[in-house]
C-alpha cells in the first residue's frame, strides 16, 4: 500500500514536472519569438496581416502605408480592414475583449491607449521602442506603461499658430514669432481689432483671431504650459493651473476679439470656415488643418490668401522655454497580442517601418502629420502647392516640445468628462474661474477615481 | 375562411362537452369532433403555436434586446466593468458612489424639471389641437399634417434651426423679445434659461404626435353623447368635462405613460441642443448614463446609474396604473 502511494506520487510528480516543463518550454519559445521581433522576420515568406482603418475613401493614410509597405517587402500583403470613424473605439474594443481584433491597428487616441494595453489585447512591442531610443526624431513621452511598450506613434498632430500672412500685412500688424506669449496674443489682436476694419475688413464679422469652442483650446495649453506635471495636478484633481488661462481667455471675448463661446457653440461654427473665409486672422489649431486648408483652398471652400504656422503662444507666467512648448495627441500603431510567429515577426516590421522614416514620408507625401519627423520628411510636407512654405512655418511644424493632450492614466477619461462640463460653464460666464475649477476638483473626488 | 368557422363551431362542441352539457346543440355538434380533423387538444395547440409566431418577432427582439440586458443590469450594477474582461463584483461601492456623486443629483433633478413642465404642457397643449382639428375647422386635413411635422423632422436638424431661433444676439426670438423687454434671456448660453429652452423644442417636437393619439380617441366618442348632452342644455365646457374627458380616459392613460416614460428617458434632444451645458443645467439622466458609459468606459456605474432611472420610471407607471385603476372602478 505505501508502495502504492509512493509510486502513485512518484508517477504525479514525474508528471507535474514534465507539464512544468513543456509549459515552460512552450512559454520560453513564445516569448524568444516575440522579443526576436523583426529579427525573426523571414521576407521571403509569404504573409499576410491585416490592418485597421476608417473611413478609407476620406482617410487614403491606411491604404497608402499598406501599399508602400507592400511595395517594400513584396512577400508581405497588408489587408486594410475597415472600420467606420465615429465608431471605431467602440467597434475595437468589442473586437478586442473578443479577441477578433486584426493584426495591427490603430490606436486614435492616447486616452484608449492605457484601456487597450491593460485589457491584455496589445503585443509587447518594447523591442521596437528600444530601437528609437536616442532618436531625435520622435518622440516616444507617455507610452511607457508598467515599464514596457504596446504602441507607437505614427501621426502626431501638434497644436500651432495659423495666422493669415494677408492680413497681418493689410492691417500692418506684426506677424507673430517663436518668442510670443499669449500676452504678445492678445496684444496683436488688440492691435488688429483697431486696424483690421481700415484694412476693408468688415467690422461686425471679422475677428483677430478665432478660439475654437473645444475645452483642449484652453485646459490642453493651461496643462502643457503651467510648468508642473499632470501627476501632481491634473491627476491629483488640482485645476488651479488653468485659472489663469480661463481669465484671458473670458477676456478675449469680452472684449470680443473672438467670437464667443456661446454664439461657437450653439451655432456649431466650423473653425475651418472661420479662418478659411478670412473671418479671422490668427487660429491655434492642430497640425492636421494645414492639408485641409491646402485642399479648401484649391477647392475653393477657403478663399485664397497667404497663411503660415507659427509656434503657440507660451505662459507669460513662466520664463520663455528654449523650444515652444505646445500640445498634441498622437495616433499609435498597435498589434494584437493574438497575433504569433511569422504574422507577428510582419507585423512588427510593418509598425517599425510605419512608424519610422519609410512610413513617415508616405504620410508627408498626403499633407498627414507624422509623429517622426527629420528634414526630409519636412521638406516633403511643405512641397506642395498652396502650402505655407516660409522658414517659420516650418520650424513651427517642425520643432516643439510635445506635452499629451491630457495624461495617459486610467483616471483621465473621467476628469476629462467632467471638465467638459467646467469648460461650458465657465465659458459661458455660468461660474467664475476659480469657482467652476473648484466645482470640477469636488466632483472628480466625488466620482472615486483618483484613489484607484 | 370556412376552417375558422370549423374552428369556432368546434371550440364550441368541446366546451358544451367538457362541461357536461347535454343541451341540443352539444348533442348535435359532438359528432363532429370524430369526423373533423382536428380534437380539442390540437386546435389550441396549433392556436398556440400560430399566435406564438406571430409575436415571436417582437418578442424574440424584446428578449434579446432588452430583457435580458435589463436583467444582466441588476448584476453589472454592483461590478466595476470596463466591457473589457469580465465585471467584477465590488459589493455597494457603486452605490455608496452614487449617494455623493453630486453631478447624478443634478441630472435626477434635471431629469424632473424637464418632465414635470414638459408633460403637462405637451398634454395640455396636444390635448387642445386635438379638440380644435377635431372640430369642422376649415383646412383641417392641412393643420393635422403640419402639426405633425415636427414629429417626422430630423432632430439634429431641427436643433440647428432651433439654436439659431434661440441665440441670445441675432436670433428672432430674441428680437422679438426685445420689443417688450430690455434684457431678453441668454437662452441656451445660461444656466437658468437652457432647460427652458430644450422643453419648448421637446413639446414642439411632440406635440403633433400625441394629438394625432388624441384625436384618433376623440373620434371613437359616439356623437349622439354630445347630442344628448346638448339636450340637456349643457354648455361646450361642461360637455368637455363630462363627456370627452370621461370618454377619452383609456386614450389619455395611454398618452400619459408614454409622455412620462419618453420625458424621462430623454436624451437625444439635451445631446444634440446643448451637450448638457452649460455646465450640467441640461444634464438629465439618460446622458448623464451615456457618459459615464461611452466616454469615460465605466459600465458598471452606469449600469447603478440606469438602474435609478429604471425604478423612477417604474414607480411613475406604476402609480399612474393605480391612479387609472382607481378610477375605473
Amino acid at each position: 500500500m505505501t508502495m502504492n502511494v509512493k509510486t502513485v506520487t512518484k508517477a504525479l510528480a514525474v508528471t507535474t514536472a514534465g507539464i512544468m516543463l513543456l509549459a515552460g518550454c512552450g512559454g520560453g519559445g513564445s516569448s524568444k519569438q516575440a522579443s526576436s521581433g523583426s529579427d525573426g522576420f523571414d521576407s521571403k515568406a509569404k504573409t499576410t496581416i491585416t490592418f485597421a482603418g476608417w473611413s478609407l475613401d476620406m482617410t487614403p493614410e491606411f491604404k497608402t502605408l499598406a501599399d508602400a509597405f507592400h511595395k517594400a517587402h513584396p512577400n508581405v500583403t497588408v489587408n486594410v480592414k475597415q472600420y467606420s470613424a465615429d465608431d471605431y473605439d467602440k467597434q475595437l474594443t468589442a473586437d478586442i475583449s473578443s479577441g477578433a481584433q486584426p493584426d495591427v491597428f490603430p490606436i486614435k487616441n492616447m486616452l484608449k491607449y492605457v484601456t487597450y494595453s491593460d485589457s491584455q489585447g496589445l503585443a509587447d512591442i518594447s523591442d521596437i521602442a528600444k530601437s528609437y531610443q536616442g532618436n531625435k526624431y520622435i518622440n516616444l513621452d507617455g507610452y511607457e506603461h508598467n515599464g514596457k511598450y504596446f504602441a507607437l506613434p505614427y501621426r502626431s498632430d501638434t497644436w500651432v499658430l495659423f495666422y493669415n500672412k494677408d492680413m497681418f500685412k493689410k492691417a500692418g500688424v506684426e506677424e507673430p514669432n517663436a518668442k510670443w506669449t499669449w500676452d504678445d496674443y492678445a496684444k496683436a489682436a488688440k492691435e488688429l481689432k483697431e486696424k483690421l476694419p481700415a484694412a476693408g475688413y468688415d467690422a461686425n464679422s471679422v475677428y483677430p483671431m478665432y478660439m475654437h469652442n473645444w475645452q483642449s483650446v484652453v485646459q490642453s495649453f493651461a496643462l502643457a504650459q503651467c510648468g508642473k506635471s499632470a501627476d501632481s495636478t491634473f491627476l491629483k484633481a488640482d485645476f488651479s493651473y488653468m485659472e489663469p488661462f480661463y481669465k484671458r481667455a473670458l477676456e478675449w471675448q469680452k472684449d470680443k476679439y473672438t467670437i464667443d463661446w456661446n454664439t461657437s457653440f450653439t451655432n456649431k461654427v466650423q473653425y475651418q470656415a472661420q479662418f478659411g473665409t478670412q473671418k479671422a486672422a490668427m487660429m491655434p489649431m492642430g497640425t492636421w488643418y494645414a492639408a485641409t486648408l491646402v485642399s479648401q483652398q484649391q477647392s475653393g471652400e477657403a478663399q485664397k490668401f497667404s497663411w503660415g504656422m507659427a509656434p503657440a503662444p507660451q505662459n507669460p507666467d513662466k520664463k520663455l522655454p528654449k523650444t515652444p512648448i505646445t500640445f498634441g495627441s498622437p495616433t499609435s500603431l498597435a498589434i494584437s497580442s493574438k497575433s504569433s510567429g511569422q504574422k507577428l515577426a510582419a507585423a512588427k516590421e510593418f509598425v517599425k517601418w510605419a512608424t519610422g522614416q519609410g512610413g513617415a514620408l508616405e504620410l508627408a507625401k498626403l499633407s498627414t502629420t507624422p509623429a517622426y519627423i527629420d528634414d526630409k520628411v519636412t521638406e516633403t510636407f511643405f512641397s506642395p502647392e498652396g502650402m505655407a512654405s516660409d522658414q517659420a512655418s516650418k520650424d513651427a511644424w517642425s520643432k516643439h516640445d510635445m506635452k499629451m493632450e491630457a495624461p495617459v492614466a486610467t483616471a483621465t477619461d473621467t476628469i476629462n468628462s467632467i471638465l467638459k462640463d467646467t469648460h461650458s460653464s465657465i465659458m459661458t460666464g455660468a461660474k467664475s474661474p476659480s469657482d467652476g475649477l473648484k466645482e470640477a476638483t469636488q466632483n472628480v473626488k466625488d466620482q472615486g477615481v483618483l484613489d484607484e | 375562411m370556412s376552417e375558422e368557422i370549423g374552428v369556432v363551431d368546434d371550440r364550441q362542441a368541446v366546451a358544451d362537452h367538457k362541461t357536461g352539457s347535454h343541451g341540443p346543440g352539444g348533442g348535435r355538434r359532438a359528432p363532429k369532433i370524430k369526423q373533423g380533423k382536428f380534437n380539442a387538444k390540437a386546435i389550441s395547440r396549433r392556436n398556440l403555436r400560430n399566435g406564438l409566431i406571430f409575436i415571436s418577432p417582437n418578442f424574440i427582439g424584446f428578449i434579446c434586446l432588452t430583457l435580458l440586458p435589463t436583467l444582466t443590469l441588476f448584476y453589472i450594477a454592483f461590478t466595476k466593468w470596463s466591457a473589457f474582461g469580465n465585471p467584477v463584483l465590488n459589493g455597494v461601492k457603486n452605490w455608496v458612489r452614487l449617494s455623493h456623486d453630486k453631478i447624478f443629483m443634478t441630472s435626477v433633478w434635471n431629469t424632473i424639471y424637464y418632465s414635470i413642465v414638459h408633460i403637462p404642457l405637451t398634454l395640455v397643449l396636444a390635448f387642445a389641437l386635438a379638440v380644435l382639428l377635431n372640430s369642422k375647422l376649415r383646412g383641417r386635413a392641412f393643420f393635422r399634417t403640419v402639426a405633425f411635422f415636427p414629429y417626422i423632422t430630423s432632430i439634429v436638424a431641427a436643433a440647428q434651426v432651433w439654436g439659431m431661433l434661440f441665440d441670445p444676439k441675432s436670433g428672432p426670438i430674441n428680437s422679438f423679445l426685445r420689443l417688450f423687454i430690455s434684457n431678453p434671456p441668454g437662452w441656451l448660453g445660461s444656466t437658468a434659461w437652457a432647460m427652458p429652452a430644450v422643453i419648448v423644442v421637446g413639446t414642439w417636437r411632440e406635440v403633433g404626435y400625441y394629438m394625432i393619439l388624441l384625436l384618433a380617441g376623440l373620434q371613437t366618442i359616439p356623437s349622439e353623447l354630445y347630442e344628448a348632452a346638448e339636450l340637456d342644455g349643457t354648455n361646450g365646457w361642461q360637455r368637455f368635462w363630462h363627456v370627452t374627458v370621461p370618454m377619452m380616459r383609456p386614450t389619455l392613460f395611454f398618452v400619459m405613460v408614454t409622455l412620462t416614460i419618453g420625458s424621462f428617458k430623454i436624451l437625444d434632444l439635451t445631446l444634440v441642443m446643448t451637450d448638457g451645458g452649460p455646465g450640467t443645467s441640461t444634464l438629465v439622466l439618460a446622458q448623464y448614463i451615456y457618459r459615464v458609459a461611452f466616454e469615460r468606459g465605466d459600465f458598471g456605474y452606469a449600469s447603478t446609474v440606469s438602474l435609478v432611472l429604471l425604478a423612477i420610471c417604474m414607480v411613475v407607471t406604476l402609480v399612474q396604473f393605480w391612479y387609472n385603476n382607481l378610477k375605473e372602478d
